[in-house]
């Protein structure tokens, strides 16, 4: 089983990559080139290989190589990289919706049950990225628990723990865009609620009065938000976190204090150079300048080249995706019925069920401040657990607001999944 | 405090309702539909809404005397006849497809203009049924979960073959005896 990787390594880019200079050739342990390559072994070269040294050459993919962590491929550290595989189904099946959906309010559900009754496949695709949605929302979440948990968030990667932060607040509002698209009675009222909210804000609510663009449907202003502004953000959001990811490097394991030498995979010293030059210069820079990394942040583990990560990611996304498969098939959401002002019968999604047990016990704006406190709360993580300790057991006060946190969100939503919405709607 | 949340929890009264005699009668008997269509056990809240109509000030494009016929099927609990009742009495059809966009617009043949609607408008003007998720399963169906099962298993198997050659488990054992030091 292991002997299909490579221990080390991670070289950086070559102007001119020789002919076996490919990635991922060789199987466990070999000497390398000063450039950190593996030696020519023309026999196990295939076409394929040398398809990606021709694309590689040009694009410098090889540039992905470069090296993190053994505990990197455990399934803990793979949920961002599961989350970005949500965002990529998310992505394929909207493309294929927006070709059928009509965000005009008059036919906006009708067009919704043309995609799921006339258009191939329509029901599949649509159930796909409703469930696919909910999955990116849990896998975010279990992202920032397994982030906070090993307090990866510190010094020097807080910046990526507000980014991650916003994209999950993304991923919320993309939902909720969602969830008004189908413009059922559901629908109308998530609007409603967000209508209010805007008026709550103030002048800061301004994009979410009907009166600031009083001509257009207020659907189709969310609709582009929705296809357009939220995922092009999300993007952004996602090219940043991934750039300072690479900046900083997936952060070590807080359970591994200074394992000693880095091992092959077979259990041997393993005695290549652990990381190229000049990721060598950044690390040691890193590790003398004042920013005095604890013990902890040494990488003695074994390192593995980013691309192995990817491979383990995208294994990982098959099986998310078969599963994620078999539960549209099998559960596809109703479209409900076409919406009318002035009555309140629904709840909506789960995610916001926690948000509306406080409004059914606080009226309408505790959504507002909920929401509020919830994402001030996590944007401030990094700067209310400054120490350098990673450990949870050396972090008992953090711990044990976060499990509070936790605790109380979950019962708030599972209270809303026994209660009958209280109407709160003016309009 | 199990106790008070459980207390909160249960259903509130309503507020935040505005004067109902200024509602359209039109609309409050829309409002009527749509509680038919989602909640057909709340007779109360359709009954209000019925009331609301016969009060409204603004009575124009209701036939008031269908909604008396309509209270009276309510109170039969004859809810299939009261919503057609509802629907006769704003001149409205049933569609249950949803898919005729002139039929849902009603709009008459060889009128060149539409009013569509704006800013937070619903634009609904007839009241259709939810439709459900699935129907029985049928060989596509039975086709994409084959599909998911070899996705599934081979997801499992590369999985497996990439996981990482040690385990936290192992390099925080091999860690311990220098934590001593």
């Amino acid at each position: 089983m292991s002997s299909s990787r490579t221990a080390s390594v991670v070289p950086e880019p070559e102007p001119e990559p020789g002919p076996d200079s490919g990635p991922d050739s060789g199987s466990g342990p070999m000497p390398t080139t000063p450039a950190g390559r593996a030696p020519s072994r023309a026999g196990d070269r295939s076409r394929w290989r040398r398809l990606i040294d021709v694309v590689d050459e040009r694009l410098g993919l090889d540039a992905l190589r470069y090296p993190v962590p053994e505990h990197a491929n455990n399934l803990a550290w793979s949920l961002g990289g599961l989350t970005a595989v949500s965002l990529l189904v998310l992505v394929a099946t909207g493309i294929v919706l927006a070709q059928f959906y009509d965000p005009t309010p008059e036919v906006a559900n009708a067009s919704v049950r043309t995609i799921v009754q006339d258009v191939p496949l329509g029901r599949f695709i649509r159930s796909l990225h409703f469930w696919t949605a909910q999955t990116m929302y849990v896998l975010a979440a279990l992202h920032l628990i397994r982030v906070f948990f090993h307090g990866s968030f510190k010094r020097p990667r807080e910046a990526n723990w507000l980014i991650g932060v916003s994209m999950f607040g993304l991923t919320l509002l993309a939902i909720f865009t969602g969830t008004v698209l189908k413009w059922d009675q559901e629908a109308y009222e998530a609007l409603g609620h967000n209508l209010e909210l805007g008026t709550l804000l103030g002048g800061a609510g301004f994009w979410f009065s009907s009166s600031f663009a009083e001509h257009t449907p207020i659907l189709v202003r969310l609709y582009s938000a929705h296809i357009m502004l939220i995922p092009v953000l999300l993007f952004v959001l996602v090219v940043v976190h991934a750039l300072l990811i690479r900046r900083h490097k997936i952060s070590s394991h807080p359970a591994l204090r200074d394992p000693g030498p880095r091992r092959t995979p077979d259990g041997d010293p393993d005695i290549t150079p652990d990381l190229t030059p000049d990721l060598t210069s950044d690390l040691t820079s890193d590790l003398t300048s004042d920013m005095a990394l604890p013990a902890d942040e040494t990488p003695k583990e074994l390192s593995e080249p980013f691309t192995h990560h990817l491979r383990r990611v995208g294994a990982l996304g098959l099986v998310l995706l078969g599963a994620l498969t078999a539960v549209a098939v099998l559960f596809p959401p109703p479209v409900g019925s076409t919406p009318v002002a002035g009555v309140e019968v629904t709840k909506p999604l789960w995610p916001f069920w926690w948000m509306f047990t406080l409004e059914n016990w606080f009226g309408l704006p505790a959504i507002l401040w909920g929401g509020l406190v919830f994402f001030v709360l996590l944007f401030a993580v990094p700067f209310l657990d400054r120490s350098p300790r990673r450990s949870w057991r050396t972090r008992p006060v953090a711990m044990a607001v976060g499990a509070l946190l936790v605790v109380l969100l979950i019962v708030l939503t599972l209270l809303m999944a026994f209660t009958t919405p209280a109407a709160h709607l003016s309009m | 405090m199990l106790v008070l949340a459980g207390g909160l929890s249960l259903p509130q009264a309503a507020f935040g309702h505005g004067d109902e005699a200024d509602v359209p009668a039109r609309d409050s008997v829309l409002q009527a539909i749509a509680l038919v269509v989602n909640t057909p056990q709340d007779m109360a809240a359709i009954t209000d809404k019925l009331d609301d109509a016969k009060a409204s000030t603004e009575p124009d494009g209701v036939n008031l005397a269908d909604v008396d016929l309509a209270m009276t099927a309510l109170r039969a609990g004859d809810m299939p006849r009261v919503r057609t009742l509802l629907e006769a009495a704003i001149g409205a059809k049933v569609d249950v497809t949803g898919l005729d966009v002139r039929h849902v617009l009603q709009v008459p043949a060889g009128l060149p203009v539409i009013s569509l609607a704006t800013g937070e408008q619903a634009g609904t003007l007839v009241v259709a049924d939810e439709l459900p998720g699935r129907g029985p399963l049928d060989g596509g169906d039975a086709g994409l979960l084959a599909a998911a099962a070899v996705a599934a298993v081979a997801g499992i198997v590369l999985s497996v073959r990439y996981r990482p050659a040690h385990s936290i488990h192992t390099l925080r054992s091999d860690a311990s005896p220098r934590e001593g030091e």
